[in-house]
C-alpha cells in the first residue's frame, strides 16, 4: 500500500446536495478500488490566487488514502471526467505504508510527520475553516 | 588587480530559516508560509538574496510550483486586472 493525498478544486455555485454527492463518489472510487481512505479534509470556501473558470473562489477537498500503486491513475479518471473538478493534483507520501498505523498516527490531534513532505498545517486549516464557515 | 581588493563588500550572514526553525515546514498546502519566499509579484525569491540552503529551497522552489498549480498561490500578479 501506497500513501497518497489528492487535493482538488470545486466551483463554489455547486450546491450542499451536489458537494456532498462529489464527495461520495470520490471517496467511493477509493474504497471500490481497493483503498482506504485515511483523512478527508474539507476547507472549505476559499479565495482563489487567480481565477479558474471566471470563478475567485472555490471548494478545496483534501483527500488522503492508502492503495495499491494503480489507485490514483483510477481516481484521477474520475476526476478528470467529471465536469465539477476545476483541480486536482495527487502527490506521494510514501511509499510503503500501513493504513492502520497512519489512522492512529494521524488522529490523535495532527502528530507530526517526519517525512519531507508532511501536513503540519492541518489545524490551521481547520481554523481557517471553521472562520469561514462563520462569516 | 590589488586596486579592487580596497572596495570592501559587506557580506552579512545569511541563515537558511528552515535549518533555524525546524518548527517551520516546507508543505504546499500551506501558502502563507510559502508568499514569504515570493516577490509581490509572484516569483519566487532567489537563493542568494533568501539565504536559504540548496536543500531546503528545492523543497521550496517544488512546494511552490505545487501551490500554484492549486491556485494557492499566484503565478503572476498581472493577471489580475
Amino acid at each position: 500500500m501506497r500513501f497518497y493525498e489528492t487535493l482538488y478544486l470545486l466551483p463554489p455555485d455547486l450546491s450542499q446536495e451536489d458537494y456532498n454527492a462529489v464527495l461520495d463518489k470520490f471517496n467511493g472510487t477509493i474504497e471500490k478500488n481497493g483503498g482506504v481512505i485515511i483523512r478527508v479534509d474539507e476547507w472549505g470556501k476559499k479565495d482563489l490566487a487567480y481565477q479558474v473558470r471566471k470563478f475567485d473562489k472555490g471548494f478545496y477537498v483534501l483527500l488522503q488514502y492508502c492503495g495499491p500503486p494503480g489507485i490514483t491513475f483510477l481516481l484521477e479518471r474520475d476526476l478528470r471526467l467529471d465536469d465539477r473538478v476545476m483541480k486536482y493534483q495527487t502527490i506521494k507520501l510514501r511509499d510503503k505504508a500501513d493504513p492502520e498505523q497512519l489512522k492512529k498516527e494521524l488522529a490523535p490531534e495532527e502528530t507530526e510527520e517526519e517525512k519531507g513532505i508532511s501536513e503540519d498545517s492541518g489545524a490551521q486549516e481547520e481554523v481557517a475553516e471553521k472562520t469561514q464557515k462563520g462569516a | 588587480m590589488a586596486y579592487n581588493r580596497t572596495r570592501r563588500t559587506y557580506h552579512r550572514r545569511k541563515i537558511c530559516k528552515f535549518c533555524a526553525d525546524s518548527s517551520l515546514k516546507i508543505d504546499y498546502k500551506d501558502p502563507r508560509t510559502l508568499r514569504i519566499f515570493t516577490t509581490e509579484r509572484g516569483k519566487i525569491i532567489p537563493r542568494r538574496i533568501s539565504g536559504n540552503c540548496a536543500k531546503h529551497q528545492r523543497m521550496l522552489t517544488l512546494a511552490i510550483k505545487r501551490a500554484r498549480i492549486m491556485a494557492l498561490l499566484p503565478f503572476t500578479t498581472s493577471v489580475v486586472r
